[in-house]
């Protein structure tokens, strides 16, 4: 009875686990196609823009965007994409800082905003720390990037198309 | 009095994208969306030992989406009773259909056109529609950017008519043409990026050339420009065109270009 009990609270919280939505510190978002600040400069005009941007800061050098999110605020991943786009460059890599209040359990589906994620790799995420997720989806990293998921995504690809659904891979050994 | 005459310009280049915002052509890539751009090209070319023509060239720009651009030109000069008048005006458009970005490079392909009227006189072999013929231009360009090295490179089809009643095209002329560019440009200051009100310095050389169609008649010129981005959103571009080689009668092909750009992000 108690092994029962027990395993029904583990389903349960696991279901809880992955349904709590915490709001991401920040977007690292990587931009292609640009090498001079005035096309950075485009492309973080753009991102400032975003409905869910609290500040955005630039790194010139390597072309690349902290987007930092306002508390609270509902996102979609893919806005991101669609701002560096209309800046007239492709997003190559986006990673979310999240730090969460529980556990993020591992080969599940969690809710990143208004996308729902596909986790890709095994990795166990402590309560209460930061970590990073990568993100993987044709229009948030480079083909060459997207191509080593592609298989395990296969399943979901009419959800990837449907612009609903996002890989996840979680990087390991964060530190922020 | 001095009379400055515009006789030689191929595409003005307007871009946002530092070592590819070539001066005399287009690159592949176009203004970010929702942008707009307000630009003064002006052309001081050496008719002959005593005079020298000027040519001014207003235009305003607007980045429609991140495909799509379209370019509304003026064109000005003081070759007529050395008063200033407006000749004539234009309409230029690029469609982005092709793109490959990666880190710090990127391929590109876009297709352009140009339709223009002109009621100035009709004095030279070259036919030009930006600034000289009523006609129309269509072509593509191909950019490639390299970290800091872009190369750019384009081709048309262009094709002319009369100016106006008083000024027919000459039936002898050659009313169309093929135009050829080659260009290449580097960015040579900063080193290194801190932050987006450093003046960004760009160097580029430019090839030009036309055959016409009907006639075996050719021109190649080559231009070398350097250009200052300003607090990412000023432009300066000067340089000086030269002929090399050339079989038709020109007016004015030889002297200095100076050209100004300002840019408004996110307009609506």
């Amino acid at each position: 009875m108690k092994k029962i009990i027990a395993s029904l609270l583990y389903i349960l919280i696991s279901f809880i686990a992955n349904n709590i939505q915490a709001q991401p510190i920040k977007a690292q978002v990587v931009a292609t196609g640009l090498t001079c600040s005035m096309c950075s400069k485009a492309t973080y005009n753009q991102l400032i823009s975003l409905s869910f941007a609290d500040s955005v800061t630039t790194d010139l050098d390597n072309t690349s965007f902290d987007v930092y999110f306002k508390p609270n605020a509902a996102y979609n991943l893919l806005d991101i994409a669609k701002k560096v786009s209309d800046a007239g460059f492709a997003v190559g890599e986006l990673t979310l800082w999240y730090k969460d209040t529980v556990a993020l359990y591992t080969n599940a589906q969690i809710q990143l905003g208004n996308l729902q994620g596909i986790v890709l790799n095994k990795s166990e995420i402590k309560k209460d720390s930061i970590y990073q997720l990568l993100i993987v989806h044709p229009l948030l990293c480079t083909k060459k990037n997207f191509e080593p998921w592609a298989s395990y995504l296969k399943p979901y690809q009419q959800a990837l198309k449907a612009k609903k659904m996002v890989g996840v891979y979680v990087v390991p050994n964060t530190k922020l | 009095m001095k009379k400055l005459l515009l006789a030689l310009l191929a595409l003005p280049c307007v871009n946002l994208f530092s070592q590819e915002l070539f001066v005399l052509t287009e690159p592949a890539s176009n203004m970010p969306a929702k942008s707009i751009g307000i630009r003064s090209m002006q052309s001081f070319m050496f008719q002959n030992k005593q005079s020298i023509n000027y040519h001014q060239m207003p235009e305003f720009m607007v980045g429609i989406n991140r495909l799509w651009m379209v370019h509304l030109q003026g064109f000005i000069s003081n070759r007529e009773n050395a008063q200033l008048v407006t000749e004539g005006a234009s309409l230029y458009t690029k469609f982005r259909f092709f793109s490959n970005d990666d880190r710090h490079s990127h391929f590109r392909l876009a297709a352009f056109g140009r339709m223009s009227f002109n009621q100035a006189d009709i004095h030279q072999d070259e036919i030009e529609t930006m600034g000289h013929n009523t006609g129309y231009e269509l072509g593509i360009v191909t950019t490639q950017l390299l970290h800091k090295w872009a190369l750019n490179a384009s081709v048309s089809y262009e094709q002319v008519s009369d100016n106006s009643a008083t000024h027919p095209f000459p039936a002898s002329q050659s009313n169309q043409a093929i135009n050829y560019s080659l260009s290449v440009g580097k960015l040579v200051l900063p080193k290194h990026y801190t932050h987006y009100n450093q003046v960004n310095t760009n160097v580029m050389l430019e090839l030009l050339g036309q055959s016409l169609w009907q006639t075996p008649k050719y021109f190649m010129d080559a231009a070398a420009f350097i250009q200052w981005v300003i607090k990412s959103r000023w432009r300066v571009d000067v340089g000086y065109r030269q002929q090399l080689t050339n079989n038709m009668i020109r007016t004015a092909p030889n002297g200095f270009i100076l050209k100004l750009e300002y840019t408004f992000f996110n307009v609506w």
